[in-house]
């Protein structure tokens, strides 16, 4: 119940503060917007997840899928951490730049697969697979 | 194949398991605790009249903890939501109450973390797609986050208990996805991949390898420049600039000239930037303290005015702690060379452990209060 009371409060002084950084309507309702567009992930990302890892489970093998649904993990969301950096309005300015961005995910993928081939071999040897 | 949600107790769903959720939760909890706590000294740092000067890298390390943090909790967030959406389609189990509060913490929970990491994402970038004030509205979110996050623990800590007391245990050979172990293994992977692609703006070390550490060395004379003098409307200075020092009483004016025959001191010290990157210059000028001497004002704290028309970063104020402080310079050269215009020509503040923010460039003025 402490907890509770004290998130309320706190809470409550979020709002206060939200409510002083809009210092127009305009800004007011973007900013509501803004917020509620917060729950996007939960209609629009997660749907997306779901149907990813649906399609990996219906065309790879087993051993295969954690390395496929790990490695689209990774590689989307560093794709989305980029987004703003690689497209806004300093992007080229940077030093950020597509080229080290996809070299990093190759070196990323060469890693991963190699890991899951040699443990495919390693259960191969033990007559798991 | 008939299409349902897995939920509690589906022994098919591992990733949507307590297990993995309460892990989960745990791990975002740490990254937004860290977030929280440095934002807060950042916000003390920029706005409060208190900020040490020592140890120099003490801002430098606080605002790289908040932005990592911030970029690992993204992968943890979207985990922590895939993990625990099927709960949120179960019914009531309590009073009905108690369960809207629930909801509506929890609505406010997603909205405002994924508000204040995308509002952080975009400042990092330097980019407001939106006409209200990012920092500000990051700031607000950040408290709103906190309170609904504090309100859900209070409500979900039996739960939350049960989970991470649970050991992970084996997967079920006839789940569906990812085992346990797979999921928070992934998620961790994630966190760490996001982490060490940016961790390069802050960690010198790790500049090369960073494919998203916005690069301290890509500016004029080496060093990054996050607001240019274009940006600040700040036209090309003249021989006619003129610094004005004054105080009550009293004004003097001096010429560039003038400001470099003065006794120059050299300091290393590094530039903050509140968008995570930092980088180490070598700073020649006149110690504040020193020039406030020589021309006769009192040391007291000083409000720095820049060439800059509008905005608010065209003046700041040094407290007068910060005044005396004799690692606080009126900057006139950059690793042995003239300021270039985007760094601040004819002169800057420069201060340990200051946000960049604060060392303001194209000084016209030193108003010395009481």
């Amino acid at each position: 119940m402490a907890l509770v009371l004290a998130g309320v409060a706190l809470l409550g002084y979020g709002v206060r503060l939200l409510a002083g950084a809009a210092r127009t309507p305009g800004q007011s309702v973007a900013l509501g917007a803004w917020l509620l567009a917060g729950l996007l992930p939960l209609i629009l990302v997660l749907p997306l997840v779901g149907g990813v890892g649906l399609l990996v489970a219906r065309t790879l093998p087993r051993p295969l899928r954690t390395t496929a649904a790990v490695g689209v993990a990774v590689s989307g969301v560093l794709l989305l951490v980029a987004v703003p950096t690689l497209t806004g309005p300093t992007a080229g300015a940077t030093g950020v730049e597509w080229g080290g961005l996809l070299a990093f995910l190759g070196v990323f993928w060469g890693l991963l697969l190699g890991a899951t081939l040699s443990r495919i071999a390693r259960d191969q040897r033990r007559g798991r697979w | 194949m008939r299409w349902r949600l897995p939920g509690k107790g589906d022994s098919a769903a591992e990733a949507h398991d307590v297990r993995v959720s309460a892990r989960l939760g745990l791990w975002l909890g740490v990254a937004f605790g860290l977030c929280f706590a440095t934002g807060l000294l950042s916000h003390l740092a920029q706005h409060g009249a208190w900020w040490p000067s020592r140890p120099v890298q003490l801002y430098r390390i606080t605002q790289g903890v908040h932005v990592l943090a911030g970029m690992a909790a993204v992968p943890l967030l979207l985990a922590k939501l895939w993990s625990g959406c099927p709960k949120l389609s179960t019914p009531p189990a309590g009073r009905r109450l108690g369960y809207v509060a629930d909801r509506v913490a929890l609505s406010v929970l997603v909205a405002g973390a994924v508000f204040t990491l995308t509002t952080g994402l975009f400042g990092r970038a330097g980019w407001a797609p939106w006409p209200f004030a990012t920092a500000p509205a990051h700031h607000a979110a950040a408290w709103l986050t906190v309170g609904a996050l504090t309100i859900h623990l209070g409500v979900r800590v039996p739960q939350i208990r049960d989970g991470l007391a649970m050991p992970l245990g084996p997967p079920a050979p006839e789940r569906v996805g990812l085992s346990r172990r797979d999921v928070l293994g992934g998620a961790y992977l994630s966190a760490t991949a996001v982490v060490l692609a940016t961790a390069g703006s802050t960690v010198p070390a790790l500049d090369r390898l960073s494919p998203l550490g916005r690069r301290a060395d890509r500016g004029p004379q080496e060093l990054r420049v996050t607001r240019t003098a274009s940006a600040a409307r700040v036209a090309r200075v003249g021989p006619q600039w003129r610094l004005t020092v004054q105080w009550p009483g009293g004004r003097r004016e001096l010429d560039l000239a003038r400001l470099a025959g003065l006794p120059q001191r050299t300091l290393r010290l590094p530039i903050v930037c509140v968008q995570g990157w930092s980088a180490d210059a070598d700073w020649t000028g006149v110690l504040l303290v020193d020039l406030l001497t020589a021309v006769g004002a009192p040391v007291g704290r000083v409000t720095v005015e820049s060439l800059e028309p509008v905005g608010a970063h065209r003046s700041s104020v040094l407290p007068v702690g910060r005044v005396r402080d004799r690692s606080t310079l009126l900057a006139l050269r950059i690793n042995g060379a003239v300021l270039d215009l985007d760094h601040g020509y004819p002169c800057r503040i420069v201060s340990a452990g200051r946000t960049g923010t604060g060392q303001t460039k194209w000084v016209t003025a030193l108003r010395v209060g009481p």
